[in-house]
């Protein structure tokens, strides 16, 4: 009897570090490539301020892509929530007071949760086919809504406080890090153990079953895309502490990132598969890769290409290893029936 | 080992001994299938005559489809050979069985309903003048084709405006196109009319005097015994009998089919007759529903029948909210209602098991513990989030009452036998302690034990003084569970049966189905 519940629960852990492990050994080869340069402190320390930006966007990504949607205006979400936020530092907030930093960071968390539910309701109220309309849409208003408030240059002056999350290292790690993590673990136990997380799950994996079920399935949706607008705007108070600036054009890969981190990761683009700790494997794989390209040297438009490359092999990967575990299931079959 | 003549010579003395008429198509030979988890079928051999109809029946479960996938190439045995006409094959793929002669009528119909009745036909084998599709030529043979089948239609039509029966008729054409000698056709009548499946029946007629051999895989044993010739009954991936249809009779079959005889198919018990429950008063929904009103009873099933389309799904939506309706109201023990959404009608103490499990009543990659607690994500809570051992607790305890076959409660539901996933539906909606339950085809393509702990399921609901609506096309489980009977048609009531009534009967409903009057 434990025998058998062990089995499973060990079988799932190897599954599970398999990502973890191409991770590592991605890092490995990038060590031997930078001859150990990749595992600098300096460079370990860079990698942990990168990871929070992406990873944070890829969570809110997540929750998106659970229900079998997807967000293509994170990017943009990140931009027009710290330029809204500039633009009102700017005209009411100049002073470096306490008060001022803890009411932009609010009104940046604000301005792109709004912005986030305006996508879910679009797409309820609306009837819109499918998100990655809607989202397409928004994709280039809210980028263009940046570019005219902010008179497409970017703006610096935040107070301190503000720039607190971005760039503050306690016991040398980055701040932001730390928050990446406890938004992970929040998240982990929001998704799998409270009663909007199943409903998250269960919209995804059978919209018209959860509906009948009496599961307020627009909410759900409306909440989602709420909440993949607040951890962008979130990733953007973090990008406002690195930069000490608002830019107009930020984080336009951003979405794609985002959506590559949570494939990468085991998530379903159909909806109802994928968790966190994945997603931030993804997010993790995605940092590294760029750093690393950037250390040796790599131009961006070669990163490109092994970007691309790479969420193909992750996806193909899990594809082979679902195949591989469905037929050594059969076979234990035949070989438990053959000796009974 | 497989020396081909002896094969033949095998087979010819029992064809003498048997009085078989006919020459053998195909046969499997001790065919072992394995899956994560079971043994789909152990050492099943079946054998089909030509210009025959063999009725393939066995419970859900009992591998009947896994069999089908060995036939078309979509699996491939573990062990076991393969014969047609006396030479071993390896049906390795679709394409090889195809090639081989073996056509397939799947129970889920693969039509495109954007295309027309000459695209579906040719699908990926066109009829090419040139590089070019020759579509004057393949009309012509379409309408050749649907003519010779019994169902006349344009071939220019878009399929989506076709009935279910000429839409299956372009399945059996595309079979007739490539060549098969053999058509497997899975459930064929299970969305089918009355008078489609008529046509079925003659269209089959029609196949056997080409000589063409027909596997009829159907739980409908009135129509197994129809139009079959050769019976062969399947139980847990086993061979457990084969004979002419003259030498069985229907005890016999389901006695096969369970392992056990079976008393009595409908255990219907009568409760005493409650309060009333719900009253709908003139709901009407323009082009589908016309001025429905009716009253259920606690501690009562009230049945609704009909033919396919008569609008008794489209009254149950109407009523739980899940549809828009144009007007009417809903009173809940005598308290007017309002019920917009599905919410509303669980809110208000209301359950809809639907008619289709697997598109609107299952999460099928979800746990069997997640879909029993689908409808009530909310209530069991530990502050904010979930509790789960409760859930654990309620979720074995579902198990135990309802005989839920599964390895554990974190299983995949979707891995589960179709009599068990409905167990999996009732159970949901019985978590939610509701007063007033609608049954939308509750057995359906589930086998005959599950039918059979589906009607003790109803009976304690009754016995609990709870309401049952209950949607079936089939008239003996109307007759055998209702106490109360409304028959539609065409979006209207047109009678309503008491149990104790002379109409109660299948003459008098079938007539009013039809739109007679009942004297």
């Amino acid at each position: 009897m434990t025998e058998q519940k062990t089995a499973p629960k060990l079988k799932d852990a190897i599954s599970k570090l398999g990502p973890l492990l191409a991770l590592a050994l991605i890092c490995i080869g990038l060590g031997i490539a930078t001859k150990g340069n990749f595992f600098s402190s300096t460079n370990v320390f860079n990698l942990l301020r990168q990871v929070p930006i992406v990873a944070l966007m890829s969570v809110g990504m997540l929750c998106v892509i659970l229900l079998g949607g997807i967000d293509l205006s994170a990017g943009s979400l990140l931009a027009i929530s710290t330029g809204v936020t500039a633009v009102l530092m700017k005209k009411f907030f100049t002073a470096d007071t306490v008060f001022n930093a803890v009411i932009l960071i609010v009104i940046c968390l604000v301005v792109g949760t709004v912005a986030g539910m305006l996508n879910g309701l679009l797409l309820t109220k609306l009837h819109l086919p499918h998100p990655f309309i809607a989202t397409l849409g928004t994709k280039n208003m809210y980028r263009g809504i940046t570019l005219v408030i902010m008179g497409s240059a970017s703006i610096a002056g935040f107070p301190k406080g503000t720039l607190v999350i971005g760039t503050a290292e306690p016991f040398g790690i980055p701040l932001s890090f730390i928050l990446t993590m406890v938004v992970f673990v929040l998240m982990h136990v929001f998704l799998s153990n409270s009663p909007i997380g199943r409903k998250i799950y269960s919209f995804g994996g059978n919209a018209e079953a959860a509906r009948l079920a009496g599961i307020n399935t627009d909410r759900v949706q409306v909440i989602c895309y709420s909440l993949s607008g607040f951890f962008c705007a979130l990733a953007g108070v973090v990008y406002i502490g690195r930069l000490n600036s608002a830019v107009p054009l930020a984080s336009q890969e951003g979405d794609l990132d985002a959506i590559a981190s949570c494939i990468i990761g085991g998530a379903s683009f159909l909806g109802g598969k994928g968790n966190v700790w994945g997603t931030l494997i993804g997010a993790f794989m995605i940092t590294v890769i760029r750093n690393g390209c950037n250390l040796m040297g790599v131009s961006s438009d070669l990163q490109l290409i092994v970007i691309g490359a790479i969420i193909i092999v992750a996806v193909f990967v899990d594809v082979v290893r679902s195949r591989m575990e469905a037929n050594a299931k059969r076979l234990a079959v035949a070989k438990a029936s053959a000796a009974a | 080992m497989s020396d081909p003549i002896f094969q033949i010579h095998e087979k010819q003395k029992r064809s003498v001994i048997t009085g078989m008429k006919h020459e053998v198509i195909m046969e499997l030979k001790h065919i072992t299938k394995y899956f994560p988890g079971v043994v789909a079928l152990d050492d099943m051999s079946f054998t089909v005559r030509k210009g025959t109809v063999h009725g393939l029946i066995g419970e859900n479960g009992a591998g009947k489809s896994t069999l089908i996938k060995v036939f078309t190439g979509v699996n491939q045995p573990d062990k076991g050979e393969i014969y047609i006409d006396g030479k071993q094959v390896h049906l390795s793929n679709p394409m090889a069985s195809k090639a081989a002669g073996v056509g397939c009528v799947y129970q889920e119909l693969n039509i495109i309903q954007e295309l027309n009745v000459t695209d579906n036909l040719f699908l990926n084998y066109y009829m090419k003048k040139g590089p070019l599709c020759d579509y004057k030529a393949m009309h012509k043979r379409a309408s050749e084709i649907m003519e010779e089948l019994g169902q006349p239609v344009d071939p220019h039509t878009e399929c989506s405006k076709l009935g279910l029966g000429v839409q299956q008729t372009i399945e059996i054409g595309k079979s007739i196109l490539s060549d098969a000698r053999l058509i497997i056709m899975d459930e064929p009548t299970s969305s089918l009319s009355e008078s489609e499946v008529e046509q079925l029946f003659k269209t089959i007629e029609m196949l056997k005097e080409k000589g063409i051999a027909i596997v009829f895989v159907s739980h409908k044993l009135e129509e197994i015994f129809e139009c079959c010739d050769d019976i062969t009954v399947m139980r847990d991936g086993k061979w457990i009998s084969t004979s002419p249809v003259e030498e069985m009779t229907k005890d016999l079959l389901i006695s096969h089919m369970v392992g056990r005889s079976l008393e009595n198919l409908f255990p219907k018990e009568i409760a005493p007759k409650g309060e009333e429950m719900l009253r709908v008063e003139h709901l009407n929904s323009v082009g589908v529903l016309n001025d429905i009103s009716f009253s259920a009873y606690a501690g009562q099933v009230l049945g609704f029948s009909g033919l396919v389309g008569a609008g008794r799904t489209e009254t149950m939506r109407a009523i739980f909210g899940a549809d828009p309706r144009d007007g009417g109201e809903v009173y809940i023990q005598d308290k007017k209602v309002r019920i917009c959404c599905p919410a509303d009608a669980i809110h208000n103490k209301m359950a809809f098991l639907t008619e289709d499990r697997k598109g609107e009543g299952l999460i099928l990659e979800a746990s069997v513990l997640n879909n029993l607690h689908l409808a009530t994500i909310d209530r069991d809570r530990k502050g904010l989030l979930l509790d789960q051992s409760k859930h654990r607790r309620i979720g074995e305890e579902n198990i135990a009452t309802y005989k839920i076959k599964t390895p554990t409660l974190d299983t995949p539901v979707g891995s589960l036998s179709g009599g068990n996933q409905q167990k999996v539906v009732i159970g949901k909606w019985v978590n939610t302690d509701a007063d007033i339950y609608i049954f939308d085809e509750p057995t359906r393509g589930i086998d005959v034990g599950a039918k059979i702990e589906v009607y003790h399921v109803m009976n304690d609901l009754v016995r609990k003084g709870k309401c049952v609506l209950m949607v079936s096309s089939e008239l003996p489980e109307i007759l055998g569970m209702s106490d109360r009977v409304i028959v539609m048609r065409h979006g209207t009531i047109m009678a309503e049966i008491d149990r104790d009534t002379e109409h109660f009967n299948q003459e008098d409903i079938m007539k009013a189905a039809w739109g007679g009057t009942l004297s």
